[in-house]
């Protein structure tokens, strides 16, 4: 499931453009602070490349965390030993 | 479709997953976001690459420090949570080649924009590849002074508007990674910020080597130099910046007048060469017996101790 934060987005929709397989649509109306928001309308064409999460400047883009990029297949980190030592 | 469409717009309390949060965001300082930058602006995505790009490197976040001088993108260390030095105009090399002197286990990081790092200090820039210290620069060219009102910078391309330049840019621009290139720096490569994946891997091998390793990040600007020169939108910038770009293997056959508006992309150097730090210390077990100078400053028996 792709999940975007309405706090941090600021819509300056580059995960629409970027996106290989379509997977977002533009909102029609806009939002409480005036941004109009982009929506996975087209979830089940996602390939889990991560691009967009990278891409997003604001932090705001997660994507579902089993199916994740840097995830392993029994839910270990794929590369940094350190990566769970620090407290969110 | 649409009707979907209404229904998330609408929903507001839209019920959140249980870790709802991006996952570089554990290195971000929570009550500063959403940050400064504007919307579409290159800054925040440099941010995800770097931590992807450290990760990749099996490095200890808690022994990384951020060096950074003025401008939009020295802002940047400001968000992570980690040891920080915000420094003058231009002077960040030179603050980062002391920090490294005296702690060389750090691992020190600089992040510059075009304005800090080629003009005001262009010098600093130079001398600090050419005495291959080991730190790693991220430059984020985004070839205009963006935080003071969009006037024209050493990297703005022959021809681009800028408050400074209302009839077009006449002079020249810098070309950074190859001026470093030739100075003498050990890893040097150009990315841009539609190529985040090599940017990452970029990044990883610039922290691991040992040396000077300068990154040049060509990122856009959608507020002013795109207003400017008819790009208003990102991702207009975005696929001007995509249609721009040359990977360096294939411009061999190229003529100079071929290449002048395009943006050469790739890694420019990667070898290996003696570094500043080694050789101070090993200067200093020459003439004291110990790693640093730092302590023998301090000793009573200073000319004693010379043996």
């Amino acid at each position: 499931m792709i999940y975007i934060d309405p706090d941090l987005c600021k819509g300056c929709l580059l995960c629409v453009n970027t996106c290989n397989a379509h997977v977002f649509t533009v909102a029609k109306k806009a939002n409480k602070k005036g941004v109009f928001l982009p929506i996975p309308t087209n979830e089940n064409a996602c390939l889990n490349c991560g691009e967009c999460e990278l891409l997003c400047p604001d932090q705001a883009i997660l994507i579902d965390i089993e199916k994740h990029w840097w995830m392993k297949k029994d839910n270990n980190y794929a590369f940094n030993p350190n990566f769970s030592k620090i407290k969110g | 479709m649409v009707d979907e469409i209404d229904e998330y717009t609408i929903d507001d309390d839209f019920e959140k997953p249980k870790r709802a949060k991006a996952p570089f965001i554990k290195y971000l300082r929570e009550d500063r976001l959403p940050h400064i930058f504007c919307p579409g602006c290159g800054n925040g995505t440099i941010i995800n690459t770097f931590f992807k790009g450290m990760e990749e490197a099996n490095i200890d976040f808690e022994n990384v420090a951020m060096v950074s001088g003025i401008g939009c993108s020295s802002r940047i260390p400001g968000y992570i949570k980690c040891d920080s030095l915000h420094t003058t105009h231009g002077r960040a090399l030179s603050f980062a080649t002391g920090l490294k002197v005296s702690n060389p286990d750090l691992d020190v990081v600089v992040f510059t924009g075009d304005g800090d790092c080629a003009s005001i200090g262009g010098n600093h820039l130079i001398h600090a590849a050419r005495r291959n210290i080991n730190l790693t620069v991220i430059c984020i060219n985004n070839n205009i002074y963006g935080m003071t009102g969009g006037q024209i910078s050493p990297t703005s391309p022959k021809g681009s508007y800028g408050s400074t330049a209302p009839y077009g840019n006449r002079d020249k621009p810098f070309h950074l990674a190859e001026l470093v290139a030739a100075a003498g720096a050990t890893y040097v490569a150009r990315w841009t910020t539609v190529q985040v994946e090599s940017a990452a891997k970029s990044i990883e091998k610039g922290l691991k080597n040992k040396g000077f390793s300068f990154i040049e990040i060509v990122s856009q600007c959608p507020t002013y130099f795109g207003r400017k020169n008819k790009m208003k939108t990102p991702v207009k910038m975005m696929d001007h910046i995509k249609n721009s770009t040359i990977y360096i293997n294939n411009t061999k056959l190229m003529s100079e007048h071929e290449l002048a508006d395009k943006i050469v992309v790739g890694e420019f150097v990667d070898k290996s060469a003696p570094e500043f730090t080694d050789n101070l210390q090993e200067l200093s077990k020459e003439n004291y017996g110990d790693k640093t100078l730092r302590r023998s400053a301090f000793l009573k028996n200073f000319d004693e101790n010379k043996e």
